[in-house]
């Protein structure tokens, strides 16, 4: 029985004569008593919920549940960093720790300055609870810890109003490692994360470049190494083109507001740092940490109009007292002038680009690391 | 806690709902419940603020259990000033000792003797000038005589901390609530439930579809050091006039929807303020439960309008002033409590003088004009801020477009302009007709379903800071 004649059975009045019309009349508009509608809004509500979780469990494009039956369409440095990490057979003999600004310390220099194989670890938007779970990641999936590990450390990091980076919250495998920032939201995030906007987004984007089978080309990937390549930029900086000044721009209105309110360094940041360091130094790595680096324009904007400077001075107070407590090397390169750094070698105004890392490694580790001064014996041992 | 968060959507309410009905023959059980959750709904970011919450409750009902016995006048007065000094002192010292501090500073400062205070670090206990004007309105009218006191101190806590209007209102004063704690539904009315989603979802689409929207146009204009230019300070000013009205008008939908769903009726907060067509009318639209708050604490034991022209008008300016004061500790909001005291005067003036009406839609523009100017100095966070922002608005820092290209798409302005013929062409939420048909309930829980995919972006309520 076709469906036209269902409806006639129903005696629709003769008024109404399309399909549609009648579907409207006989269903959509249809008056309910308030115990059905109560009834019909919960069903359909969880119905909905629980079909737009299904959808993002299934696609999964962040790589959080491990169903692995669609590429994840979004990746982050978190993800690669540790599929790299655990993909390696042993940890690595040097490492570099810290947020997107150290992403551009290239191991294949500090191998060439102190004879060691690096990778780089860096992961965007670092806090202390961000390397303190690399380090225990790596403690626990590999027999040994690095013998060398390069940290730098941001200011904006410590202040305790900026939550957790939700790409960390998200990692189901850097997860377990940050148990000390895991609040009750944070641990229901593995559920709730399913039924967000942009997990839904990305799922339907997934479906679309798999269906369309375009391929999606990355602003940013990673050497084996862990070195970060700026596809775009960087191109743009050969070719002349590339627009620092708005670059600038922005960031110094994102950090505005990540000073905006930080009136002291975070304790329980603080003592994530230590507990990193602690562990560290504890099997015997030697660990160089840093404070990285801000464009003149940015530190000028900052030291105007926030608590910036104070900050720093904080920091840098906190990490001398850890240098000399832990025996760590420590160095403040926030200022450029401190490493003789060059103002238009970064990509923005907070990301500075190889020739100044260089720089910025030199001073880190004086000639104290230089091949000339290894003894071939500590070198075999370490390879 | 949030309304907006997945941890009250998800785990919370749901909970709190099914207790709430399944102990339906048990009053004292279901009162001991709906404390309990709303004291955890409370201290969920702080938990140190839920004995100030207790310490409140438990003091106005004692005092109120005194008044009601006591027959001695001064007795009973120096019981209502122990009610009035302990919920004006703590609110005096959690919300303004900041501000006074900084304001003696400034005039030591200026008087070149350097600071003469130290600034106070203290933390401003969220939803306080709420509940603090709750307990107080329970202490008066008992004192008035005007209420019977609760019948346990589980009544009155349960009064106090329910959570849907605990923390952003409405105010809801004791007599509108009384016999409706004394004689709890002990079944689920299904009609209210249904009004209950209705409000509730209305609420919500208006904080996170419109509200946040509209914030996410006005934030980066704001939040830039630079001054505005011409366009971008009046597309500041009417972005954060929508997302203000349907934030906090969000918020009490969906603390009046809360309350149907338990079987508790609230007084309606917002009557969509921005078709009002004198500023007279617009506060008998906005914020209606502090508006007739301050009427029937503040206006009208001032003296109202009994005792001539010239005091009724001293009146409608102290009222304003406190108003204003009471919405924020700082010189922008008293300046904004003056700018509409003064406006309630210069409109009782022209009522009393001139006898010509104006067309209603020039009417409702030039009111809407008036009012969204104050919010200037509502959001304005320093003086300098509001002044420079006033120069914009006439055009004294240019009137170049460049700025809002880089900050503002053609969405965002077709969502503003849609947003702001909501407020002006469309009932409110009250008004509409709840739509119990199977379309309505699929709309509705399509609605929310959006909403909740949203809650991945945290978005606190603008009146929380009051």
């Amino acid at each position: 029985m076709s469906s036209v004649k269902v409806f006639d059975k129903l005696k629709i009045p003769d008024a109404v004569n399309s399909f549609s019309e009648r579907f409207v009349v006989r269903y959509w508009c249809s008056e309910i008593a308030p115990k059905q509608f109560c009834k019909l809004f919960g069903l359909i509500l969880v119905t909905g919920l629980a079909a737009i979780a299904t959808l993002n469990f299934i696609v999964d494009p962040y790589a959080q549940y491990a169903t692995g039956i669609l590429p994840p369409v979004v990746q982050t440095t978190r993800i690669e960093k540790v599929a790299a990490l655990s993909a390696m057979p042993d940890a690595p003999c040097g490492l570099i720790l810290g947020s997107s600004r150290v992403l551009k310390i290239e191991p294949e220099y500090l191998k060439r300055q102190t004879g060691f194989d690096f990778y780089n670890a860096g992961v965007n938007y670092a806090r202390p609870e961000d390397i303190l779970a690399i380090v225990r990641f790596i403690e626990s999936s590999k027999k040994n810890l690095p013998k060398i590990c390069i940290m730098g450390l941001d200011v904006a990091a410590f202040n305790e109003t900026i939550p957790p980076d939700e790409r960390l919250i998200a990692n189901r495998q850097l997860r377990p490692f940050a148990s000390e920032v895991m609040s009750i939201e944070n641990r229901l995030r593995t559920l709730t994360d399913l039924i967000t906007f942009k997990q839904t987004k990305s799922s339907i984007s997934s479906i679309a470049a798999n269906l369309s089978g375009s391929e999606n080309i990355p602003h940013e990937s990673f050497q084996t190494d862990g070195l970060i390549v700026y596809h775009h930029r960087e191109c743009e900086i050969k070719a002349g083109r590339y627009d620092l000044r708005s670059a600038i721009d922005y960031n110094c209105r994102e950090y505005l507001g990540f000073f905006d309110d930080y009136p002291r360094l975070s304790a329980l940041r603080c003592h994530l740092l230590d507990l990193a360091i602690e562990k560290l130094t504890s099997s015997e790595c030697e660990v160089y940490l840093f404070l990285t680096p801000n464009h003149p324009e940015l530190a000028s904007v900052l030291t105007e109009k926030t608590s910036f400077r104070d900050r720093e001075h904080d920091l840098e107070q906190f990490c001398r007292d850890l240098a000399q407590q832990s025996n760590v090397h420590f160095e403040n390169l926030s200022d450029l002038a401190s490493f003789e750094g060059d103002s238009n070698d970064f990509v923005d105004a907070i990301h500075p680009l190889e020739f100044n890392t260089r720089l910025m490694m030199n001073r880190l580790f004086g000639v104290k690391h230089l091949v000339g001064q290894q003894t071939q014996e500590t070198l075999d041992v370490i390879q | 806690m949030l309304f907006n968060s997945y941890v009250f959507m998800l785990l919370f309410i749901p909970v709190t709902l099914m207790l709430w009905w399944i102990l339906g023959k048990y009053p004292q059980l279901r009162l001991l419940m709906l404390v309990i959750a709303s004291y955890l709904f409370y201290g969920w970011n702080h938990w140190e603020f839920v004995f100030l919450l207790l310490v409140s409750t438990v003091v106005d009902f004692a005092v109120g259990q005194r008044l009601d016995e006591e027959y001695c006048d001064w007795k009973r007065r120096c019981w209502l000033a122990i009610s009035l000094i302990s919920n004006l002192g703590m609110l005096g010292y959690f919300k303004y000792c900041g501000f006074f501090a900084e304001s003696i500073n400034a005039v030591s400062q200026f008087l070149r003797t350097g600071d003469a205070v130290q600034l106070p670090d203290v933390i401003l206990p969220i939803g306080i000038s709420f509940y603090t004007f709750q307990t107080l309105s329970y202490s008066i009218d008992l004192y008035r005589r005007q209420v019977k006191p609760a019948r346990s101190l589980l009544h009155f806590a349960a009064y106090v901390s329910m959570f849907p209007q605990l923390i952003a209102g409405p105010i809801v004063r004791y007599k509108d609530i009384e016999e409706q704690i004394n004689a709890l539904p002990q079944r689920i009315d299904w009609s209210l439930a249904s009004q209950g989603i209705w409000f509730f979802v209305i609420g919500m689409s208006q904080k996170i579809i419109l509200a946040d929207t509209a914030a996410t146009i006005a934030n980066p204009l704001l939040d830039n050091p630079e001054p505005m230019q011409f366009f971008a300070a009046w597309l500041a000013l009417l972005a954060y006039s929508v997302q203000l009205y349907f934030d906090f008008a969000g918020y009490s939908n969906m603390a009046i929807g809360l309350g149907l769903m338990l079987g508790f009726t609230f007084p309606t907060n917002f009557d969509s303020p921005y078709q009002a067509n004198n500023i007279q009318e617009f506060w008998r639209r906005w914020h209606i439960t502090l508006g007739t708050f301050l009427r029937d604490y503040l206006y009208i034991p001032l003296g109202g309008n009994r005792y001539g022209r010239w005091l009724s008008m001293r009146n409608l300016l102290i009222v304003m002033l406190l108003g204003g004061l009471w919405h924020g500790a700082g010189w922008t909001f008293v300046l904004w409590g003056a700018y509409h005291g003064l406006m309630l005067i210069g409109h009782s003036v022209y009522r009393t003088h001139f006898k010509f009406t104006i067309p209603r839609p020039l009417a409702i523009a030039v009111t809407f004009l008036f009012v969204i100017y104050g919010w200037l100095w509502f959001r304005a966070t320093s003086f300098q801020m509001a002044t420079d922002w006033t120069l914009s608005l006439i055009g004294r820092h240019g009137v170049e477009l460049r700025l809002l290209h880089e900050v503002v798409s053609i969405g965002d302005l077709v969502a503003l302009i849609s947003a702001l013929s909501i407020c002006w062409f469309l009932p409110n939420a009250s008004q509409m007709r709840r739509p119990l048909t199977i379309g309505g309930a699929v709309i509705t829980a399509g609605l929310l379903c959006f909403c909740i995919l949203r809650f991945d972006v945290e978005s606190p309520f603008l009146y929380f800071q009051f």
